[in-house]
């Protein structure tokens, strides 16, 4: 009896010792495990699944997301026979195909089974299944767990994934579709514009405006377009700062069909592109871009245009080189306008019958600098230079014609044509920027007027080339050289023949209007340094006072007196420009206004 | 848990003793399947009882909290939330889980030997769970 008590006794007392050792580890594991682990990965118990650096993981399994794959979704095999234990898990992919992931690590001696014995692999989803949805997610998401849920940060990181660059191409593709729907015409890009015009240079060729047409943007426009009021080129061709101008304008287009939101739109644009360039010289070829276009009836320009215009307007502070400038249209605008030029020079260099052409004249500064210009297509390929001749309006160009005949005109009258003064215009020929080189000679030269209308018809070639590099003081620097030049010529000039002066006194009204206008330009450019010998040496009288049509001889003779006293009596008075008071002056205003509109008469 | 004493003999024996193999007995083909299979249980005991690492698997172990055996665990502490577990949490939870199953089985292992069986049948596990309850000094 002893027995069974001791052996009750021995089982008491193992089941004891047992249960001490139980209460010993559970102590150990209390210890163990009774601080934060801050660090922790959270296991997301819906999907059984947890962040890693290396991506996505199963608990208790392998990777099975690295990086920014598809999304899986992993449901639980709730209990599917024989395998319920088995750590089969049935995965979802995004595509909805099914598959079957083996979670256990590599060691387990339970390896997961394909599928439970009887289920079809290729089902989607036994029905016993049950599914987490995958709107249980955003509800993880809701505690304040900072593990990445499944599917949300796989969503994210598939996000995270695309690039600039990927975006960059499917914006302009957008941009682009958006463009085709809306009239092309309205962005007022310089790309654009250079581009466009070339096409519709053909119909606008069609329309020659006359000389005394001074404003071209209604004479360009085409033939169809040409019975559209002319009022309002003009009142379009002013200070066309504001793009309110534009929308006014545009909207009495019959052809257009520019929207305001869309102008409201590029106004943006534009004024963004004021901001960097300079305004007039952007607005009024936009103008006669706009005018100019037939959105229904021209061809606009294809896809890569619009790309092109897109990636300029992106990124507007980037020189965008014209891809495509038809050689010939250019090349016959310039050969257009200077045939033009050198008739109308030749007319009146040769009027008076003694004054050498032109061409004998090598250094002269206006068919120089006029030539310069009118070759720079062939070296500004690369530049947005050229296009200064593209959309000039018929109008500037006539007057940038005049301004250079008169120059013309000077160099001739004063006996220029040195040497010296060939190698800045044959160099400007020559290099690559001669364009700009041109125009900051023009600007040098005119740069002490504050004839605003001069300026607007020479600065679109400026203003659209590539923004200056120069400093200033360069072109200051080289009026001050020309300048210098061309006193030493006059003098000589004047000493040697100072007879030759007169005969300029017997000329019609074209050409005493322009000396008289000359005269004008003399004094203003040449300041106060040379103003004496100028005026002192130069016999301006019989040109001076050439008022009329007529020109009197009285009346050239009776001012060619009282110049000359004043000239003999003051010099310092004569340097001096001519006051409105003047005789002299006042009959200059009384010029015609298609002539010197564009040259104010200073007080 | 540290390495176990034995406390009991290593493996039950099912019947005497096996004759020498001096004498070679009729099923001696039988018996040394059965020695090799008892040997490798053997290995198996000695091998799991030098052993600390979890026994259950991990993925197995935490489907007890999924949604497909109805959130037990996790309802049952997070009150209806879905809540994110720290792997420790769970890594915690099987330890403490293993340990006192190995402590149950232990326990019905010497009922089952105080019987003189040496397979272990539920009802050693219900007599264990019975003596080994909290109400019976379990905590």
């Amino acid at each position: 009896m002893e027995g069974p008590g001791l052996e009750e006794d021995a089982l008491l007392q193992k089941l004891r010792n047992s249960r001490r050792r139980f209460q010993r580890r559970m102590q150990q594991l209390i210890e163990k495990y009774n601080h934060p682990f801050e660090d922790d990965p959270l296991v997301d118990l819906a999907t059984l699944t947890y962040q890693t650096p290396q991506g996505l993981k199963i608990w208790g399994g392998k990777l099975i997301k690295e990086g920014s794959e598809g999304l899986i979704q992993v449901f639980n095999v709730s209990a599917c026979g024989p395998s319920a234990l088995r750590g089969g898990v049935l995965v979802l992919t995004r595509t909805g195909c099914c598959g079957h992931v083996s979670t256990e690590s590599p060691g387990d001696p339970a390896e997961s089974t394909p599928f439970p014995r009887g289920q079809d692999p290729s089902c989607p989803c036994p029905a016993h299944l049950a599914t987490a949805p995958r709107n249980d997610s955003p509800s993880l998401l809701g505690t304040s767990s900072s593990s990445c849920v499944s599917s949300r940060t796989l969503e994210a990181d598939d996000i995270c994934d695309v690039t600039i660059s990927d975006l960059y191409a499917g914006m302009l593709h957008s941009m682009s579709q958006l463009l085709s729907r809306k009239p092309s015409g309205i962005i007022s890009t310089k790309t654009f514009i250079v581009q466009s015009w070339s096409s519709r240079r053909r119909h606008v060729r069609r329309v020659r405006a006359p000389m005394s047409q001074p404003h071209g943007a209604g004479a360009r426009r085409s033939g169809r377009e040409r019975p559209a009021p002319c009022s309002e080129p003009r009142r379009e061709m002013g200070p066309l700062r504001d793009c309110e101008n534009l929308v006014h304008v545009t909207r009495h287009k019959p052809g257009l069909k520019l929207d305001k939101a869309s102008l409201a739109g590029d106004k943006a644009q534009m004024l963004k592109l004021d901001s960097g360039c300079q305004e007039l010289q952007v607005t009024p070829r936009k103008h006669s871009s706009l005018t100019s276009l037939d959105l229904d009836r021209v061809h606009r320009p294809d896809q890569e245009n619009r790309l092109m215009m897109l990636k300029w307007l992106i990124s507007p502070v980037k020189i965008v080189s014209r891809p495509r400038m038809p050689p010939i249209q250019s090349g016959n605008r310039y050969r257009e306008i200077e045939v033009r030029f050198n008739k109308l020079h030749q007319e009146f260099c040769l009027s008076p019958g003694k004054r050498s052409c032109p061409d004998g004249l090598p250094g002269s500064w206006a068919m120089d600098l006029y030539r310069g210009g009118s070759v720079s297509p062939g070296g500004l390929r690369g530049l947005e230079t050229h296009r200064w001749s593209l959309p000039f309006s018929k109008a500037k160009a006539k007057r940038l014609r005049e301004a250079f005949e008169n120059l013309g005109r000077i160099s001739v009258e004063g006996g220029r044509g040195t040497p010296e003064g060939q190698p800045s215009p044959s160099h400007l020929k020559d290099s690559p920027s001669h364009s700009r080189g041109r125009s900051w000679q023009t600007s040098g030269l005119f740069q002490e007027h504050n004839s605003g209308t001069f300026r607007k018809a020479l600065s679109p070639s400026q203003t659209i080339s590539v923004p200056r590099i120069e400093p200033l003081g360069c072109g200051r620097n080289r009026y001050n050289e020309i300048k210098e030049k061309f006193d030493q010529l006059h003098q000589k000039y004047c000493q040697t023949s100072p007879q030759r002066a007169k005969a300029p006194a017997h000329l019609g009204m074209p050409s005493g209007k322009a000396s008289a206008e000359v005269q004008l330009q003399t004094q203003e450019l040449f300041g106060k340094s040379h103003r004496n010998c100028l005026f002192q040496k130069w016999p301006p009288s019989p040109q001076w006072h050439v008022c009329g049509p007529q020109g009197s001889p009285a009346a050239e003779a009776h001012p060619s007196a009282r110049s000359a006293h004043a000239a003999g009596r003051d010099p310092q008075f004569l340097a001096k420009r001519r006051r409105l008071s003047d005789p002299q002056v006042s009959a200059c205003s009384c010029l015609s206004p298609a002539g010197v509109s564009w040259w104010p008469c200073l007080p | 848990m540290g390495p176990r004493r034995r406390s009991q003999p290593e493996a039950p024996r099912r019947g005497p003793a096996s004759p020498p193999p001096s004498t070679p007995r009729r099923g001696a083909s039988l018996g040394s399947p059965s020695q090799r299979r008892r040997n490798v249980w053997l290995k198996q005991v000695k091998m799991l009882q030098k052993s600390t690492d979890l026994l259950i698997r991990k993925r197995s172990f935490s489907r007890l909290g999924t949604p497909s055996s109805g959130r037990e665990i996790c309802m049952k502490f997070t009150r209806g939330m879905d809540f994110n577990w720290q792997a420790q949490t769970l890594l915690a939870l099987q330890e403490a889980a293993e340990a006192y199953l190995v402590h149950l089985f232990e326990d019905a292992y010497l009922l089952s030997l105080r019987v003189g069986r040496g397979t272990l049948f539920p009802m050693d596990v219900q007599l264990a769970r019975r003596i080994c309850s909290i109400e019976e000094g379990l905590g």
